[in-house]
């Protein structure tokens, strides 16, 4: 047993953990001071459990928080179900904050949120941008909060998948791109490390003031960057939300307000360098 | 101990808010999302003026909980609200049960209480046709197979669950509060002639004390141990409900004309050594000549409060005597031997060439 705590601001989780090879590899992926052995003085958001059980021919880890069981995996593949089961906890359970599937990034105090669903090049998008200077909120969840309207960080290793994987290791060889895991159902799945300006500006909030929806296409010969009306942009973001229906009249009232103090566009692209290019003359 | 935390709170709000440890808090936290109860201990707080001296975090996942049970709140009007033409035209009664009773009701008890489906009491001899015109309305039943299907039809209490096609949502169109298979007979008419109207609804709802005795009837007659520490936090504050609208001795009276009085008895007593309710105080000691069962309830208690190994223990003795009890004894034995082979007949046929899963 080796039990720790991931203290990822504004979430905590105690994780009961009975894989080594876990701690280990998290010890890659998050700075030393925010996993620490559990502390009984603190209160934890979230609990969850990675236990090894029988479950028919062998003995996988079932990742669960409490009775809610999540995923079972075998060792090969902890890594990366430990890492969605910690997003699966909070999409599901906290509903303080309007949650958008998002990446968002922040350069002189204005935030940047790339809402997409998976395959887009969100995460490409985003890893990109980070290397280029500007500052990661979160690569996965938009955290809005319900009474000023912030974008509230939540810094995570940026989760990078299959192509992406290879073009950001050969663009930024510097970049350290720890626990490449292939054969997942999201295919070869590896994570980026934030760069020391997101880690250390992880509870500094932003502005809103860009939204782009992106969308990778390798066939697409020319970029376009097209103008999206604040109405079509709200019902994207609302689509795009974990918890929007949730939240009912204050997730509208949110979401009206941060769709009314950005300017919002479709980003449609091939190639990466194009894209950054654009997004330097827009933001 | 599986809900202790939960259990302590419930029991005495302002004690555990004054003494808890955040270790405390963290696993009341966890056991609260477990139980669906975060927004249930946040509408106790709440009410009990008590939210100022919890911890931010606690507050937190408090209003988060709130405000999720809250929209479960709205899409249970907004379908009452689409089932109601259905309902209207019916000459017979239409109950709702359980949460959507509580609701529709604003009980205590409804107040940030998590619900998965909507139960709904009609006559027996209504039950066919009540379904057949809820797959008019876009209601499928769930698929399953031929043996749970016969299950639910001969033996059970209820139809196979309904879902509508779009929305999502479940029904469990109920015709009695307890399985046929059981040898035990229990007289739901008076479910019926006492029930209460809903003003400007087709729908009707149980007494309080037959609600209560639902409950406890669920609990006690049963072999489910999965939320547990939500039942029995439910039956407390339904048992209050019961006497606020002085119900108690009618409640007693139902009881023994229903022939439950031992689901009665016993959850009063394990209500006053959980929490000391006062009401089931008082019931027990009108109900003099009844004594509760001393095994039944502390098999109850140890699965709520005692060791793992001992509740694990008790889990496994309530499986058995909840089946015992809601089967009689040949249907128990050729639903035993009769599950097994279907599920292996139907493994085998998968194994056949040419099989389609």
């Amino acid at each position: 047993m080796t039990d720790f705590a991931i203290h990822t601001a504004p979430f905590s989780v105690l994780v009961t953990n009975h894989s080594n090879k876990l701690t280990a590899a998290l010890a890659e992926l998050y700075p030393a001071e925010l996993i620490t052995n559990p502390n009984p003085q603190l209160i934890y958001d979230f609990c969850l459990h990675v236990q090894r059980k029988w479950a028919g021919w062998g003995r996988p880890f079932h990742v669960s928080s409490g009775d809610q069981h999540f995923r079972m995996t075998d060792s090969a593949q902890l890594v990366p179900v430990f890492e969605w089961g910690v997003n699966w906890c909070v999409a599901s359970y906290q509903h303080q904050f309007l949650a958008i599937h998002a990446a968002v990034l922040e350069r002189g105090g204005k935030a940047l949120i790339m809402p997409a669903p998976p395959g887009s090049g969100k995460s490409t998008l985003c890893a990109v941008l980070m290397q280029e200077g500007w500052r990661l909120l979160s690569d996965e969840m938009c955290l809005v909060d319900l009474t000023s309207g912030a974008i509230v960080p939540y810094v995570r290793p940026v989760s990078l998948k299959n192509q992406s994987l290879a073009l950001l290791q050969g663009r930024y060889p510097q970049a350290q791109i720890r626990q490449i895991t292939s054969g997942t159902t999201k295919g070869t799945v590896g994570y980026m490390l934030p760069s020391t300006l997101s880690w250390s500006g992880m509870q500094q909030t932003a502005t809103a003031a860009w939204v782009i929806f992106p969308q990778y296409n390798a066939a697409q010969q020319q970029l376009t960057l097209s103008k999206v009306s604040q109405a079509d942009a709200f019902m994207h973001l609302a689509n795009n939300s974990f918890n929007y229906a949730v939240l009912a009249e204050q997730g509208f009232h949110s979401l009206s307000r941060l769709t009314q103090q950005v300017d919002a566009y479709r980003l449609e692209y091939a190639c990466i360098e194009q894209a950054l290019s654009e997004l330097n003359k827009l933001c | 101990m599986l809900s202790s935390q939960l259990l302590a709170f419930f029991a005495s709000p302002a004690k555990f808010v004054r003494q808890a440890t955040p270790q405390q808090w963290t696993t009341f936290l966890q056991q609260a999302r477990q139980q669906g109860l975060t927004a249930r201990f946040y509408y106790v707080l709440q009410t009990q003026q008590l939210l100022d001296q919890v911890p931010l975090q606690v507050k937190l996942h408090g209003e988060s909980g709130a405000r999720y049970a809250q929209k479960q709140q709205h899409s249970l009007y907004s379908e009452l609200q689409q089932l109601e033409p259905l309902f209207a035209v019916a000459d017979y009664p239409c109950l709702l049960l359980k949460g959507a009773a509580y609701r529709t009701q604003a009980l205590a008890v409804s107040f940030g209480r998590l619900f998965s489906d909507i139960d709904i009491l009609v006559p027996a001899a209504q039950l066919r046709h009540v379904r057949d015109r809820l797959f008019f309305y876009g209601f499928r039943e769930a698929e399953m197979t031929d043996y749970d299907r016969d299950y639910y039809l001969n033996w059970s209490h209820q139809n196979p669950p309904l879902q509508h096609y779009q929305r999502g949502t479940v029904i469990d169109l109920h015709h009695h509060i307890y399985p046929t298979a059981s040898a035990r007979a229990i007289d739901i008419t008076p479910l019926f002639s006492h029930a209460v109207n809903i003003p400007g609804s087709a729908f009707k709802v149980p007494a309080s004390a037959h609600l209560f005795i639902h409950a406890a009837v669920h609990l006690f007659y049963q072999e489910e141990t999965h939320k547990l520490t939500k039942d029995v936090i439910d039956l407390n504050d339904l048992l209050l409900e019961v006497q606020h609208q002085k119900q108690l001795d009618f409640m007693l009276e139902q009881a023994a004309q229903m022939s439950v009085q031992s689901a009665v008895i016993n959850a009063c007593w394990v209500l006053i050594r959980l929490f000391n309710n006062e009401a089931a105080k008082l019931v027990l000691h009108q109900a003099e000549g009844y004594r509760h069962q001393p095994l039944v309830c502390n098999l109850l208690l140890t699965m709520l409060q005692g060791r793992p190994a001992r509740a694990w223990f008790a889990r496994q003795l309530w499986f058995v005597r909840g089946h015992s009890l809601k089967m009689r004894w040949q249907v128990l034995i050729y639903h035993s031997l009769a599950k097994p082979a279907s599920s292996l007949q139907r493994w085998f046929r998968r194994l056949l060439p040419g099989h389609k899963s």
